[in-house]
């Protein structure tokens, strides 16, 4: 358990102002150092986990971004929204809900902060949102494709507890609708209280249709990925290509505002952050993998089912061991080591496997933004280029009294995990 | 004068190999997708595709590291105000910065010796697996260069705040 | 003196066949040493993914392994995958069993990259899943787009055998079957489409282009330094967990395919004729290359003792 001293260091280096992915590498070599890790394989695990098709999604994504903001494209899209989401809490809605539809269908929380960060930070800042703000809401939103499948998360704890599948996607959806619908009503309260938050912009001088013909074919990007995503014709890896030539075309020939300057400075940009980005990834991944192969898991999870006496206690003990071990190690590692290891214990505690996968889901949810190991939520803080220490706040209070709450309410509500697939007859 | 000139060259040759292997993956999987339709069988391109999506992301880190672009937490950096503490801060954050790209050129260095007794080749194309990976070379190295940098920028604020 | 090891897999989790002969070959090692080789096991993706492990297997990390190797180390692996090599369950039988033709091979290939193989790990006979048709010859393949692994030759095999193959990353396997991107995943025993793609597919042909085998080896270096009664006990464990499997692997394999059907799967089994032109053929066509990248003495070997189609 000295392994936990990891996690004080990581808050000092963090403080000190230590660069975030360099703070995880040091905490690397400490993890390394006191279990002897072999390093003839360390890094080669990091390489491997970076060689990974599923993340190019991450490049290609913050590529389109820069090239929506330079072209032109993302200045009318937002023109075009601020014309139907009218009230001041707009523009923090279509962040939670275009989270939502697109994390759906790809899945994986880092092409949502791509593509979303890049696109609305900036207009949300003009519109008086906090940059941190922007950061931590579109972290955790950007989480929610865990919840609504398919999602392979949910697929990799179907298999390891030997579940439907179909059972496991099914009972996370109503969860994740609790989690959207506290979502939007955490952002309205929000700009209730701040003033400083303005509606969309409107610029008077157009009318609507003007805006609506000027925005058609920055619009017909988003149509462009989900249709090319759910018509079947690429998959969610290959629209971000899709979508990043399809923003060149519409910047250079439709709005010509894009030059080939721009095209030049956006790739270094993209490669720039980008290649911050995956070095966090490289070392908290890193991380993950040495606690696993201490098997520091296994030992939590006997600590845990040595004080659990009543199944209510077991219950909350699950769901605080599911947060720490979240807040240690990616989303795959806790589906898959963390989340079998109590599955026992839960069922003891009358907790089905199919609703433990919803409640392991919404743990995920907050372990990947729950400092001081939040890649997501750090991750979003660069896309968005906010600042960390700003989106902690935000970021804690939407975990508090939005996440954490799903969670419990889906631990202590098993018809809310299991109405849904046993309407379906999954169960 | 003469490092000023060398930094820059450096730096332009960094941001054009990384636009390039930026480009060269999105340009892959465009194909991917057009092979794909044409019927093309293109096994192993994501072999390609990988090769240069690595080369992009370490290039990437050491510019971002030239560019002072990675994630920070600023806490303290907002607290301090006398500038001899601030240099002092600076150096300490720089000299931590130097033991973890270190550590980070260590790992690589250990793996590429590893793949020499154990080498491996990617699946389609036979590619030897340290062409990929000299891409963590030039990502370790070039942050630990740019973190070396630092700490000599911060020693001379020190100095010059000692001036003061 | 004792000491404490790891056993992993690529693909199994707790419970699976692959996770409970891990345990067997676990506990038996630890009765038969008495404690003084203490077992962790880690069932899959708990250290990571198949290239890591096999990774952490060469590097000896990992002491003890049943899993599927990547031909990375050594591209003569793919003679694991060598397309209507074998026709039957006995034919496997004969040729991954105690003493069988392609043991002796492997055995020389794993001791080349720092392994000691123990035996074969037998699953089945793989198959092409698809949803919504699927193809009884080869002029009806041609309309068919299949996702197949990276490994050598197994898009070559699908090739050869008239369908479309498309390089889809496995995670994004599910939701290219269900959004029309590919008709479906290829390559595979029914285990793995069963367990992962039974909500999206429709059909299980069992092709039977290649035999699927996992492998039980040890790290070279780990049993190296064991003593000679710790080596038996190891290798007798595994002979043990080797025969279990291909008692049971067959057995298995069929309660697959019921389960596939109640998930209302259509199986389709062609038989030996319907297999024979399409085996032929990808034999001439697969064959060749195969001389060219594993080796033609190898491959001499293969012709010598394959099964007639
Ligand atoms: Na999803
Ligand atoms: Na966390």
């Amino acid at each position: 358990m000295t392994g936990l001293l990891a996690v004080p260091l990581l808050v000092v280096l963090l403080a000190v102002g230590v660069p975030v992915a360099f703070s995880f590498a040091l905490v690397t070599g400490f993890l390394a150092w006191i279990y002897d890790a072999n390093l003839n394989t360390l890094m080669l695990q990091g390489y491997r986990s970076l060689d990974s098709v599923v993340l190019l999604a991450l490049p290609l994504f913050i590529f389109t971004g820069y090239l929506m903001d330079r072209g032109g494209i993302a200045r009318r899209i937002i023109e075009f929204v601020g014309r139907i989401a009218t009230g001041r809490s707009g523009m923090g809605s279509v962040i939670v809900l275009s989270s939502a539809i697109f994390g759906a269908i790809a899945g994986t929380a880092s092409a949502a902060v791509a593509s979303m960060g890049t696109i609305m930070s900036r207009p949300m800042e003009e519109r008086g949102y906090p940059r941190g703000y922007t950061a931590a809401l579109l972290g955790v939103s950007s989480l929610l494709g865990i919840l609504i499948p398919p999602s392979i998360t949910m697929i990799l704890f179907a298999v390891v507890t030997r579940q439907s599948v179909a059972a496991c996607f099914a009972a996370s959806i109503l969860p994740a609708i609790l989690l959207i619908a506290g979502l939007l009503v955490f952002n309205r309260v929000t700009v209730a209280r701040n003033p400083d938050i303005l509606p969309p912009p409107r610029d008077n001088a157009q009318s609507f249709g003007q805006v609506a013909l000027s925005a058609l074919p920055a619009l017909s990007l988003p149509v462009i990925i989900l249709g090319g995503i759910y018509g079947g014709f690429v998959t969610p890896t290959e629209a971000a290509a899709v979508a990043a030539v399809a923003s060149i075309l519409i910047g250079v020939f439709i709005y010509r505002e894009l030059k080939l300057r721009n095209l030049a400075e956006a790739l270094v940009r993209t490669a720039e952050t980008t290649g911050s980005i995956i070095l966090i990834l490289l070392f908290s991944f890193l991380i993950s993998r040495i606690m696993a192969s201490e098997r520091i898991p296994q030992d939590l999870s006997d600590a845990v089912q040595g004080i659990a006496t009543s199944p209510i206690g077991a219950i909350l003990l699950v769901n605080l061991v599911l947060v720490v071990a979240g807040a240690l190690m990616d989303d795959v590692s806790c589906t898959v080591v963390v989340a079998p290891l109590f599955l026992p214990l839960m069922e003891a505690s009358g907790v089905s496997p199919v609703q433990f996968a919803s409640i392991v889901a919404c743990s995920v949810v907050i372990g990947a933004n729950s400092p001081p190991m939040a890649p997501i939520l750090y991750m979003s803080c660069r896309v968005c280029r906010a600042s960390v220490l700003d989106a902690v706040r935000p970021a804690l209070l939407i975990l508090l009294f939005v996440a954490l709450p799903v969670m419990l309410v889906t631990s202590f509500w098993p018809d809310l995990s299991l109405a849904l697939p046993r309407w379906l007859g999954l169960l | 004068m003469r490092m000023a000139g060398f930094g820059k060259l450096a730096a332009g040759v960094l941001d054009t190999l990384a636009a390039i292997a930026m480009a060269v993956v999105v340009s892959l999987m465009v194909f991917l997708i057009v092979a794909r339709f044409a019927n093309i069988s293109v096994v192993g391109i994501f072999e390609i595709i990988g090769l240069f999506a690595m080369a992009s992301y370490m290039l990437g880190a050491a510019t971002a590291s030239r560019r002072h672009q990675h994630l920070v937490v600023d806490w303290l950096n907002e607290k301090l105000v006398d500038p001899r503490q601030r240099a002092l801060q600076q150096l300490v954050v720089a000299l931590c910065t130097v033991c973890a790209t270190a550590l980070f050129s260590y790992w690589t260095y250990r793996m590429l010796a590893w793949g020499m007794q154990r080498p491996q080749f990617t699946p389609s194309f036979g590619i030897p697996m340290w062409v990929p990976q000299m891409s963590l070379v030039v990502g370790s190295v070039g942050c630990l260069i740019y973190a070396l940098r630092d700490v000599i920028h911060s020693l001379k604020a020190l100095r010059r705040a000692k001036g003061v | 003196q004792s000491m404490t090891i790891k056993l992993a897999t690529d693909s199994g989790a707790k419970g699976s066949p692959t996770g409970d002969a891990m345990e067997k070959w676990a506990s038996l090692i630890e009765e038969g040493t008495k404690g003084d080789i203490k077992v962790n096991i880690f069932y899959q993706n708990e250290l990571g993914g198949q290239q890591e492990i096999f990774d952490l297997f060469v590097a000896n990390d990992v002491q003890l392994m049943i899993n599927w190797p990547s031909t990375s180390y050594d591209e003569r692996i793919g003679l694991l995958y060598t397309p209507y090599m074998l026709k039957s369950w006995d034919d496997a039988f004969k040729a991954y069993g105690q003493g069988g033709w392609l043991n002796g091979i492997l055995d020389e290939v794993y001791s080349d990259i720092g392994l000691k193989f123990f035996g074969a790990w037998p699953e089945g006979f793989n198959g092409v899943a698809t949803k919504g048709k699927y193809a009884k010859s080869l002029e009806e393949a041609a309309s068919l787009k299949v996702r197949v692994p990276t490994m050598f030759p197994m898009a070559e095999s699908l090739q050869a055998m008239g369908y479309q193959t498309a390089s889809i990353d496995w995670s994004e396997t599910f939701t290219s079957i269900q959004t029309g991107v590919v008709d479906g995943d290829a390559a595979n025993v029914i285990y793995w489409d069963y367990e992962y793609f039974r909500d999206t597919i429709n059909y299980y042909n069992r092709t039977r282009q290649q035999f699927i085998t996992g492998v039980i080896s040890a790290n070279g270096e780990f049993w190296a330094g064991l003593s000679d009664e710790q080596k038996k006990v190891v290798a007798d464990a595994a002979q043990v967990v080797m025969q279990d499997g291909f008692d049971s692997a067959r057995t298995i394999d069929a309660g697959y395919v019921e389960k596939a059907k109640e998930a209302g799967i259509e199986y389709i089994e062609p038989s030996d004729s319907d297999l024979a032109p399409i085996a032929r053929k990808v034999r001439d066509e697969v064959w060749p290359q195969m001389d060219k990248r594993i080796g033609q003495e190898i491959m001499d070997k293969v012709r010598a003792n394959a099964a007639e189609f």
